[in-house]
């Protein structure tokens, strides 16, 4: 039989994996293939690839710079340093977060974050294909698929 | 001959996870200018950063950079240039622009690293006294962590040291600008009075060292996820290798 399991990252598929071993399937009767995005990012600036990290990051830069202005103030306004910065660093971070974000959005494929990014394949006999099955769904496995010998 | 040019980009210790991860370094420069020490510890640089972090408050409250800024805002000139103490003040600008300099430089030359590594490293490891391990995180409960407290944003990512250090210093500053009291009687209603016991040096201290913290414990997270994701790889894609399976399954 071959069996397939799809998963999101977690620990729970190396869970899976380490009980099926325990259930006697040999890592080598066992593929584990991950899925890319497409176009891949590149592997260098995986961190900042992100359009809502590298607007974050632009937006609390801008409101830290915006508070420290705005305490600085606040000591001649009525509303006083505390509330004047924080008021300052809410207004900095919403500028600097959708300035950064209007200029740098791209259209982008809203299907492919919710696929599934892990792929394991299993190959078994008949007899505990089912007990496989049952180990992947009780780690958080999101489909399983399984059919028998061509 | 070495065996290897690559070197494993990440290492557990009782402090937390230490990694190489690509910064940008204009980025990186613009937190050692919000507070020197800051960039460095976007760097993963934490000997360093906390040592520039001490640095800074001392030579700052020595030449009184913050009480200088605070009237300067307010269009006090005359003030700003009485109350700067002279036999700081070249001192200060000296380092603080070196050390805006360094974290840049540092920023770019790691990044240049970044191919050569990979990401060879367990998914738990114990010490004596502390037990470190990688998990998906979420980075909008490290922002809040951060946010009502800087410290807890760190704690929530495992950098223990750096996490009671921030607390440490969040509380010295809370005591000392009565920041914590003045936001009491604000919401009270007593305006005048809350922002007449505010001490501007130690006030001047938080909005730089909040926004730091907050991004701190984000990009942190983030990068943890990435780490998270990237060493499960390695670990599963080596060892299930699938040698001896056939697409067509084994008769059964």
């Amino acid at each position: 039989m071959i069996i397939v399991g799809t998963f999101q990252p977690s620990i729970e598929i190396e869970r899976a994996l380490s009980e099926m071993e325990a259930l006697g399937v040999p890592p080598e009767e066992m593929m584990v293939l991950y899925m890319n995005e497409f176009p891949p990012i590149s592997r260098k600036k995986k961190a900042s690839a992100d359009i809502h990290v590298s607007s974050f990051e632009i937006g609390i830069a801008f409101a830290t710079g915006m508070a420290v202005i705005g305490a600085s103030i606040g000591f001649k306004l009525i509303l006083g340093p505390i509330f004047s910065g924080l008021l300052a660093a809410i207004i900095g971070f919403f500028c600097g977060y959708s300035l950064y974000y209007l200029f740098h959005r791209k259209k982008k494929n809203k299907l492919s974050q919710s696929l599934p990014e892990i792929i394991v394949l299993i190959q078994s006999t008949k007899e505990v294909a089912p007990l496989i099955k049952e180990i992947l769904w009780k780690h958080k496995a999101l489909s399983v698929g399984m059919r028998k010998r061509l | 001959m070495s065996a290897t040019l690559t070197f494993p980009k990440a290492k557990y210790s009782t402090a937390g996870i230490t990694y190489l991860m690509y910064q940008k370094p204009s980025i990186v420069a613009w937190w050692s200018a919000v507070f020197p020490g800051f960039g460095h510890y976007l760097l993963n640089q934490y000997a360093r950063a906390t040592l520039l972090t001490v640095l800074e408050v001392i030579i700052n409250t020595g030449a009184n950079i913050n009480e200088a800024m605070v009237y300067s805002f307010c269009g006090e000139i005359e003030l700003a240039r009485s109350v700067i103490h002279l036999d700081w003040m070249i001192g200060y600008i000296v380092i603080y622009l070196i050390t805006i300099g360094d974290s840049y430089r540092s920023a770019v030359q790691l990044n240049k690293y970044i191919e050569l590594s990979t990401p060879d490293l367990a998914s738990v490891e114990i010490f004596p006294f502390e037990i470190q391990y990688l998990q998906n995180k979420s980075p909008l409960l490290g922002v809040f962590y951060s946010l009502f407290f800087p410290g807890l944003g760190q704690l929530y990512n495992h950098r223990i040291f750096l996490g009671f250090y921030a607390i440490f210093w969040w509380w010295i500053y809370i005591l000392l600008s009565h920041a914590h009291k003045a936001i009491i009687l604000t919401i009270t209603g007593d305006f005048a009075y809350s922002t007449a016991i505010l001490h501007p040096h130690w006030l001047l201290f938080m909005p730089s060292v909040l926004g730091g913290a907050v991004y701190h414990s984000y990009i942190t997270c983030v990068q943890h996820n990435i780490l998270a994701k990237e060493s499960q790889q390695k670990r599963l894609t080596d060892r299930y290798v699938g040698s001896k399976f056939s697409i067509r399954g084994v008769k059964g």
